[in-house]
């Protein structure tokens, strides 16, 4: 934390006496999540539909969780800060530390939340309270943490200010209407900001802004994990915004891991088919190509799972195996892994792919 | 019959109340399109972009009558559309919405939401569609193929399709009454990204393949990069810049279209 995110001596101090745990925070990590699989009863019988999810969130580094409707990577984000329906049954493990967050008890997860983990919701107009303001909403956590009042205004408007809302200490009083979207985001972040967690988990935090305002919370995304070495679970649909803010790509489909590495090298040279269909399909401002040759079907639905592969049916290179063998997740390349039995020839795939084109 | 000159808009402008300054007060009227002149020719797709809150949607809703401008004339093939009864401009211009489950009465099947356009505008039906169920089955199987769809679709209401089968049923819908404008407000905002590329690949075929007029509203640039003949930028209500889109993507002449490009975020893969 730099100058601009100072914290009081004080809090510090009253935050360790009462909370015993924040003194573990210095023992960094990542928070790995080992075998996530999440059940959740459908029409037709209970499903997997997050199914053997492994993957790890680095420290100082942004993980991006991208996949379709039915993926499975919002229930995979929820699950790591235990806010799965109730009807869910999550079993593996998500570790934090030696902690599994799975097992830890409703009173322990509240902890979590905010502490350890805090989480940016999609859409800051139904994550905000319309009646407080924004200054008491930072606030309260930080009253929560041992603050008094004048010292949680400042420190809300510090967090305020940096977030890049200008004026902060103006603007501590207003309440979300009195914001625009983009800074109703910046304060929904600056609030998963005040418990100084380790990690924060954004889900689709850019999905509902206009796009000049879309760019500048990226790069403020990307300018927190740079100054206050955060590490960020980023989920999202849109292939455009990882490829901004991401340092590691997890791709699931139809509730599992799929693909999974750099996010550079992913998004240059899938190792996976879904991938590489994903990359193509993505309208792009430079280039007229993403409808010369669409996916066919739909995102396959994690409760009617096709059997094999469950991208099989839309592949355009499945053969027999692909029907009838379920691909594990293997390491194709050093930190490159892939559910696909070819994943060897990807590479020659997307060429052929690229000449049919033309 | 009437001469093919596509829509014109001339000078729209719609005003909306705004709120009231007090509880007795007056409401100040908000100006949501000022001035707007726009054409679309027959076989052209032009791309209406801005943000939220620029008008884009007004003037959609200006167009198909939903509301009434405070000024201006808008044309298609020489009628003026400000008469709202009109049954010729429902007929000939139809809209596609961005959410196609709100979009489809849940109720009802994918056949019974085609062929309800029939039942109120006979002139523009198939024959014979409304009295005999066979025909009428055979001409929704007939236009969900031409979406993509497979025929057991017909039976099926809204919650059994997936959404981008929901879109391509509304897609269907739009095309019963064979418009000769269609205006598609966000249509593929809200589908995954495989299925966006789809859906937008058959909406530039069905509309090289019927010579449609095609309005085409949305805030993403990537996606008016794939579609759009023509692009008009609007900024606050106003129309700022309107070019091929070629050359509006290679030299935008406005700031803030400058502005638009710039923040647009693309696929970066640079390492």
């Amino acid at each position: 934390m730099s100058d601009r995110h100072p914290v009081p001596t004080r809090t510090t101090a009253t935050m360790s006496d009462r909370a015993p745990e924040r003194a573990q925070r210095s023992s960094a990590g990542p928070l790995r999540v080992r075998g996530l699989t999440i059940a959740l009863p459908g029409q037709r019988g209970t499903a997997d539909v997050v199914d053997d999810v492994s993957f790890d969130v680095l420290e100082g580094r942004t993980t991006g969780l991208i996949g379709e409707s039915g993926s499975g990577k919002s229930l995979t984000a929820m699950a790591l800060v235990g806010l799965i329906p109730d009807t869910g049954v999550a079993s593996g493990q998500v570790l934090l530390g030696d902690e599994n967050l799975l097992t830890a008890g409703r009173a322990r997860m509240r902890q979590v939340r905010g502490a350890e983990i805090s989480v940016v919701f999609q859409d800051p107009s139904t994550a905000l309270n319309p009646t407080m303001t924004i200054g008491d909403q930072v606030g309260e956590i930080l009253r929560g943490r041992g603050l008094s009042r004048r010292q949680a205004r400042e420190r809300a408007a510090d967090l305020l200010d940096h977030v890049g809302i200008p004026d902060a200490a103006g603007r501590v009083g207003a309440y979300p209407h009195e914001f625009s979207g983009g800074m109703r985001q910046r304060a929904m972040i600056a609030l998963a900001l005040a418990g100084r967690p380790r990690f924060v988990l954004a889900d689709e935090p850019t999905t509902a802004l206009d796009v000049t305002v879309q760019a500048r919370i990226l790069d403020l995304l990307a300018r927190l994990r740079d100054e206050d070495n955060l590490s960020m679970l980023l989920v999202s649909h849109d292939l455009r915004v990882m490829s901004h803010v991401a340092d590691d790509l997890v791709v699931m489909y139809a509730g599992r891991v799929c693909e999974r590495g750099g996010a550079k090298a992913v998004l240059n040279r899938p190792l996976h088919p879904y991938t590489d269909a994903l990359v193509r399909s993505v309208p792009s401002v430079r280039v007229r190509s993403a409808i010369a040759d669409p996916l066919p079907g739909s995102p396959a639905n994690p409760f009617d799972r096709p059997t094999g592969c469950p991208f099989n049916p839309r592949c355009p290179r499945a053969e027999d195996r692909c029907r009838t063998e379920v691909p594990p997740l293997r390491e194709v390349e050093p930190g490159r892994f892939s559910a696909c039995h070819f994943a060897e020839l990807a590479e020659r795939t997307s060429d052929t792919a690229a000449e049919d084109l033309l | 019959m009437t001469a093919r000159t596509g829509l014109r808009i001339t000078d729209l402008t719609v005003t909306y109340p705004g709120p009231r300054t007090s509880g007795f007060g007056r409401r100040s009227p908000i100006t949501a399109v000022r001035a707007v002149s726009l054409d679309v020719a027959p076989d052209e797709t032009v791309a209406l972009v801005g943000e939220s809150g620029s008008g884009k949607s007004t003037i959609a809703r200006a167009i198909v009558g939903l509301v009434a401008p405070s000024g201006g004339a808008i044309e298609f093939d020489g009628t003026s559309l400000l008469n709202q009864r009109d049954r010729w401009a429902r007929r000939n211009i139809a809209m596609i919405f961005q959410d196609p489950r709100s979009a489809l009465n849940p109720r009802m099947s994918a056949e019974a939401s085609i062929s309800e356009a029939w039942q109120a505008h006979p002139e523009a039906a198939p024959e014979g569609v409304r009295r005999d169920p066979r025909r009428r089955r055979a001409a929704v199987v007939d236009l969900l193929a031409q979406v993509g769809l497979d025929p057991d679709v017909a039976g099926k209401r809204p919650t059994a399709l997936s959404g981008g089968q929901c879109q391509r049923v509304s897609i269907a819908r739009a095309l019963a009454l064979r418009p000769r404008l269609l205006i598609c407000d966000e249509a593929v905002s809200a589908l995954d990204v495989s299925v966006q590329a789809q859906v937008l690949a058959l909406l530039v075929s069905v509309r090289e393949a019927r010579s449609l007029s095609m309005l085409f509203i949305t805030h993403d640039l990537g996606v008016v990069r794939q579609v759009a003949d023509r692009v008009a930028v609007m900024r606050r209500g106003e129309l700022v810049e309107s070019a091929d889109a070629q050359t509006l993507f290679a030299d935008p002449r406005h700031d803030y279209t400058k502005e638009l490009l710039a923040a647009a975020v693309d696929l970066d893969v640079s390492s």
